[in-house]
């Protein structure tokens, strides 16, 4: 699924302190670990910092990584567990204003995160609609799976904590159930 | 529509209405100039968010009262802190057992402020917006010694 990205030749560039290097596994991963908060409803706030977070333990884990190859699946891994912990924290309830200009206010969203005034294309919003209300587990999964650039079933694997074996089939069963969505709603 | 078409329209729409925020590239890009090429990393070996190492002594506080209590250990140095949260500012109160001289450095990701700490290894730091932190010390042989990240 990647053509041009090899990820131990990056990690290994990486480990010699390449700045390149990082950008471009910056820019392979960011958007699959923002898609996993997401994916779980964490308020921009919240996805924020655990993308931030889980960028600040690979620099801290870059020498003792056992996998170099399999960074993707780490980073997919320690992400989500950084939105479990943020999860188990609890939405920061902030009583009083923000915290100031500039700074993130860890509010947690009250209700949809897709932003569909964003969308000019009518079919195109209402699929993003129709994303909205899958059930949590699908709408995780194509979340995760709509990653650009897409995440191989490895890496989903483990933003998902399934089988590598389940990505597949599962990805099938979601999908059908986003076209029903699809036909229900859009009848009306 | 073919399965692969589907995903590759909602991967489109995602990128428009909900991509990661050009902040958060940024902040992933940064990361990079944190990295330590030396000294000793100590972990967290206490949470009582996550109901690590504290059972014994947990007294079940209820999380909105605030009692967050964390633990890191690495390097021969111990530190434990609390962390307490008032108008949306967040403060650090706790002690560095096992460290020495006077270089204590709180770090987040936007830069570096030098701590005060007493003779006894006990500091407060006041003001803190909700952010990943860590604290470095030197170890007794002058080694540094930095804590994990953790996002408070």
């Amino acid at each position: 699924m990647k053509d041009d990205f090899e990820a131990d030749e990056v990690m290994a560039r990486v480990r010699k302190g390449d700045a390149s290097a990082w950008s471009a596994l910056t820019g392979q991963y960011t958007s699959l670990l923002w898609s996993i908060a997401r994916g779980l409803r964490l308020s921009e706030a919240d996805a924020a910092d655990a993308v931030q977070t889980t960028w600040l333990r690979l620099v801290e884990h870059l020498d003792s990584l056992r996998d170099p190859d399999r960074v993707g699946s780490w980073l997919a891994t320690s992400m989500r567990r950084e939105c479990y912990d943020v999860l188990r924290r609890g939405a920061r309830v902030q009583v009083g204003s923000p915290v100031g200009a500039g700074e993130w206010a860890g509010v947690a969203d009250p209700a949809d995160p897709l932003d569909v005034a964003l969308l000019r294309d009518e079919r195109d919003a209402e699929l993003w609609r129709a994303v909205g209300r899958l059930k949590p587990p699908c709408r995780r999964l194509l979340r995760v799976l709509a990653a650009d650039p897409p995440p191989s079933y490895a890496e989903a694997a483990a933003a998902l904590q399934m089988p590598v074996g389940s990505v597949g089939p599962t990805r099938q069963r979601c999908l059908r159930c986003l076209r029903e969505l699809l036909d229900k709603h859009g009848g009306e | 529509m073919l399965d692969d078409e589907l995903v590759a329209d909602l991967r489109r729409i995602v990128s428009a209405a909900d991509g990661p925020p050009a902040s958060v590239l940024d902040a992933a890009r940064a990361a990079f100039s944190t990295r330590e090429l030396d000294g000793e990393l100590a972990r967290l070996i206490g949470d009582s968010r996550a109901a690590i190492g504290f059972d014994t002594v947990r007294a079940e506080p209820a999380p909105a009262q605030g009692h967050w209590l964390l633990s890191f250990a690495g390097g021969g140095v111990q530190v434990d802190m609390e962390v307490t949260e008032q108008a949306g500012r967040i403060s650090l109160v706790g002690q560095f057992i096992g460290a020495s001289g006077d270089d204590y450095v709180l770090e987040t990701p936007r830069g570096r402020r030098p701590m005060e700490v007493d003779e006894l290894g006990r500091f407060i730091v006041d003001g803190l917006a909700h952010s990943p932190v860590r604290l470095r010390c030197r170890a007794a042989d002058g080694a540094p010694v930095t804590t994990v990240w953790v996002t408070i």
